[in-house]
């Protein structure tokens, strides 16, 4: 089987996983006590509007009538309606899916990019005051709840240095860069808007940093005792005893066999961080998906949820099917396997 | 593998240079070339987020200083509809409150309904028809006067569509029975005479017909197009909504009312859950004010801060925990009487609620038609015990049965009530079971009295200056079902006493019956009355005119604020 096969054979594989989550998700949010409907329409509605709605979003009919009718709609772009919004819940994900992908793609970004330097210098200074700070920046890291992170870092950094924005993507009076990738940063580069770029990226460092911080922790600790394990191979030894410099051994040698196996981590940790985002997209009032999920759990708004939950979950196959290519392209070994 | 090594090397580079480039922009400070939409300088806090585009301010009314002429309320939940036929909360009251007219409106001082839209009104047929008279000055925001055939349209959106509202007027109304006389004059002929039927129009918004008609889809009444636009005779006229983030408005120059020089003439709203960041945007002076459904700490700290005060004004709200009376064992009213006694009133209202008054009664004490000679209960064990001893439940069965007190998930406010109840009756040997649980399971197990739990915490807000609101949506067998009447207590007197108040037209007539209503409900004790809490939202100290509306909602009129200073304090 060719290393083409192979990524075609687990794309496919993506299609029942993705599947399966739908029916177990539709059929979760659906079973779960309460009741929405009654909810949405308040407290004065009468018996009458209630069944309105249910006929009108077909919750008349038996659960499994009620999947099918769900999933042709989602061929055809109707993910049924929000409760909450009244509007498709594909064009709520879609209007606030940028936001989320802007914030846990650069937060994946740069947790991976601080946690490479740092754990590479944390492992080959083991026991050192190097790796101590690791230790303890990680143990914070992992620790915190990212909520309380972000609060923190508004009353230091907002608050009392008044340094940054406190909430939002933009200032106010900053109008957003001509929509083509609805992504601030990259659409006010494209348009030129160097004054609206620099206002998005001060909007992005708090909630990139409070959103990261559990990730740049975990990738940093790994590739730290991934290091400690590398140094004491031979090719290590091999290569001081010719005399190469240190910076090359660890970089470009080590790092590259020690980074492998970090790899699985990150990729689980961009699903993880586009699930867990509300939590930092709440305090910093992002208005992204993952706010609009955790919406939609307190208001027990069924088509939000699964929704919200399928598109968190193709992001988390995605990743996977990434971190499988990048594999292959990182460690040879694994395509002349395949091959 | 020299080719991959190559271009490994070339990915890391690339990678390299985005960070450092993304890393040199951030630290270049704010530069000069930020593409604004005003002038509002140092008003640095919230995004106009989403993928929609920003709209440009309109420079209509108000001063010319573009920072002092903006309103900006932070509300803590989304703005989930702009049809005036579809609202029901508090976001979609503020939203109505400013981009539309109600027909009539609240005295801010008496509580009572006013004229407004409608300029005055008679009863005939012993109240089963009503004639209302416009005012002829009102215009919607295309500039076309508001007439009766508008009003006559909005009524029969609002009962062809039966959402928000509409149960106001379903059982009592029919389309074909509300016609206008004339230009300016409307006719209700409701199929038998409805007393708090004035009261419930304050809850009626005008939209205008032609617009709507123009843009209706496929029979949805203009549904579809008041989501993104608005088609009212309100002070602002929609400029921009991003659901789920913010909503922004402009004033209409040719509103009615007329405008002062430091009246707003911008008005918009920024969603924020997070009560720390709304506090601390009071705190920057980002912010003109604040909904009332935070937690009382952070009215605390937001009137500690120099520039924003919190006022605290008794409020139309009942907090209780109704009971069951359908259900073993608070179907026995001495259960009933012994749980009512043993619950600590000033603990909660002092200690947990955080100010307001112990409440008298189901009608809170601001209200007029609230029965005067009802007192506040207090907690007294021996009085509780007495009940208990002459109830048909002892101790033990009671505990074999088991009592059920259900808070809102997640709500410490909540669970401290629980938790205080829960006290009371373990004086009493009674054991109590806390059950949190989400506030949709809490609406569908109010919907039969065998899901019902046997207690619950809930507040009920005025929706319509009425003693109505606090009678019969609770204790008419017609109102059970909700969450509102979830101690499904009647008797064939107190049912009657509430039909012939509905029935009656006579004002004075119909609140002595509700007083009277409220004698018999206090005696069959379906509630543990805690409180009617105080009032309170944060407002910056340079916003002026803000006063209590008495329903919710009606005191964000934006229109009846002004900019009090320069610029936000």
């Amino acid at each position: 089987m060719s290393y083409v096969d192979y990524l075609v054979r687990r794309a496919l594989q993506s299609v029942p996983v993705i599947f399966g989550l739908s029916v177990l998700i539709f059929f979760i949010s659906r079973v779960v006590p309460g009741d929405p409907v009654r909810l949405a329409l308040g407290p004065e509605a009468s018996q009458q509007q209630v069944e309105a709605l249910r006929a009108e979003m077909g919750l008349d009919q038996p659960l499994p009538m009620q999947y099918v009718d769900w999933l042709v709609g989602v061929v055809q772009g109707d993910w049924g309606m929000s409760l909450r919004t009244n509007n498709n819940v594909f064009s709520d994900i879609v209007a606030r899916l940028p936001a989320t992908l802007e914030l846990t793609v650069l937060t994946l970004f740069f947790a991976v990019l601080l946690a490479i330097p740092f754990g590479v210098v944390a492992g080959t200074n083991k026991d050192h005051w190097q790796d101590h700070v690791s230790r303890i920046t990680a143990l914070f890291g992992v620790s915190m709840p990212r909520f309380w992170v972000a609060i923190v870092l508004q009353i230091i950094f907002v608050v009392t240095l008044g340094l940054l924005p406190l909430s939002g993507r933009l200032s106010d009076g900053v109008a957003p860069p001509p929509a083509v990738t609805h992504l601030y940063l990259v659409d006010s580069l494209i348009a030129g808007q160097f004054g609206t770029f620099v206002d998005a990226v001060k909007h992005l460092i708090l909630p990139v940093f409070a959103l990261g911080l559990a990730t740049l922790a975990q990738v940093m600790r790994l590739i730290r005792s991934d290091m400690i394990d590398e140094q004491r191979k031979d090719y290590v030894l091999a290569a001081q005893a010719y005399g190469l410099p240190n910076n090359l051994i660890e970089y470009k040698y080590m790092l590259r066999n020690a980074f492998t196996s970090s790899l699985t981590v990150v990729g689980l940790s961009f699903g993880f961080l586009l699930g867990n985002a509300f939590l930092v997209e709440i305090v910093f009032a992002w208005p992204g998906m993952a706010r609009y999920g955790v919406n939609a759990i307190l208001y027990q708004d069924f088509n939000a949820i699964v929704g919200v939950t399928i598109v968190v979950g193709v992001g988390f196959v995605t990743a996977n099917f990434v971190v499988d290519l990048l594999y292959g392209y990182l460690d040879p070994r694994v395509r002349m396997e395949e091959e | 593998m020299a080719t991959g090594d190559t271009d490994r090397r070339k990915f890391l580079e690339l990678m390299g240079a985005g960070a450092a480039s993304v890393a040199l922009a951030g630290c270049s400070g704010g530069g000069g070339d930020q593409e604004t939409t005003d002038d509002s300088g140092g008003d640095q806090t919230e995004d106009s987020g989403g993928s929609e585009t920003t709209e440009s301010q309109d420079d209509s009314g108000g001063s010319d200083d573009g920072q002092t002429n903006d309103f900006h309320f932070i509300a803590g939940q989304v703005f989930g509809t702009l049809d005036p036929a579809e609202q029901v909360d508090y976001t979609q009251g503020l939203a109505m409150q400013n981009l539309y007219d109600e027909f009539v409106t609240v005295d801010s001082e008496s509580l009572q309904p006013t004229a407004h839209i409608a300029d005055s009104w008679e009863t005939q047929d012993g109240g089963q028809t009503w004639v209302f008279t416009l005012r002829d000055d009102v215009t919607f925001t295309d500039g076309e006067s508001l007439t009766a055939d508008d009003v006559v349209y909005s009524m029969e959106r609002m009962l062809a569509m039966e959402a928000g509202y509409a149960s106001f007027w379903l059982d009592y109304l029919d389309a074909e029975s509300v016609t206008a006389e004339d230009e300016y004059t409307v006719r209700f002929e409701f199929n038998q005479p409805y007393g708090p039927a004035l009261a419930t129009f304050v809850q009626f918004y005008i939209v205008n017909s032609a617009v709507v008609q123009e843009n209706e889809q496929d029979g949805d009444y203009g549904n579809a197009y008041l989501q993104d636009n608005s088609a009212g005779s309100g002070a602002y006229v929609l400029d921009n909504w991003e659901q789920g983030n913010s909503i922004e408005a402009s004033a209409y120059e040719d509103y009615w009312k007329g405008w002062d020089d430091d009246s707003f003439d911008t008005f918009r709203s920024t969603v924020i859950t997070e009560q720390s960041t709304i506090v601390s945007t009071m705190q920057q002076g980002n912010g003109d004010m604040t909904d009332q459904y935070m937690g009382t700490n952070a009215y605390q700290q937001m009137d500690s801060f120099s520039n924003v005060r919190v006022p605290e004004v008794p409020q139309l709200q009942l907090f209780h925990i109704p009971m069951n009376t359908q259900k073993a064992p608070t179907d026995d009213i001495n259960v009933r009487k012994a749980i009512a006694h043993a619950f600590d009133y000033e603990s909660a209202v002092e200690d947990i609620v955080g100010g307001g008054a112990i409440a008298a009664g189901s009608v809170p004490g601001e209200m007029a038609g609230h029965n005067d000679d009802l007192s506040p209960m207090s907690q007294d064990l021996d009085r509780a015990q007495e009940f208990l001893d002459q109830s048909d439940y002892t101790v033990e069965e009671i505990n074999e049965i088991g009592l059920e007190h259900v808070v809102v998930a997640g709500t410490e406010l909540q669970r401290q009530i629980g938790l205080l109840n829960q006290s009371g009756l373990s004086e009493l040997g009674i054991e109590v079971e806390i059950n949190p649980q989400q506030w949709a399971r809490i609406t569908d197990r109010a919907t039969s009295a065998e899901s019902t739990p046997h207690m619950a915490n809930i507040f009920h807000t005025a929706k319509m200056p009425s003693p109505d609101t606090f009678t019969y949506q609770m204790y008419h067998p017609s109102a059970f079902g909700s969450y509102i009447s979830q101690s499904w207590y009647t008797t064939d007197e107190l049912t009657s006493v509430l039909e012939d108040a509905r029935g009656a037209t006579d004002l004075e007539t119909r609140l002595g019956l509700y007083q009277d209503a409220q004698e018999l409900i206090v005696d069959g004790m379906p509630s543990v009355f805690i409180a009617n809490p105080p009032y309170r939202i944060g407002i910056n100290e340079n916003v002026g005119g803000w006063s209590y509306g008495g329903v919710m909602s009606f005191d964000w009129d934006v229109h009846s604020m002004y900019r009090d200073g320069d610029g936000r304090a």
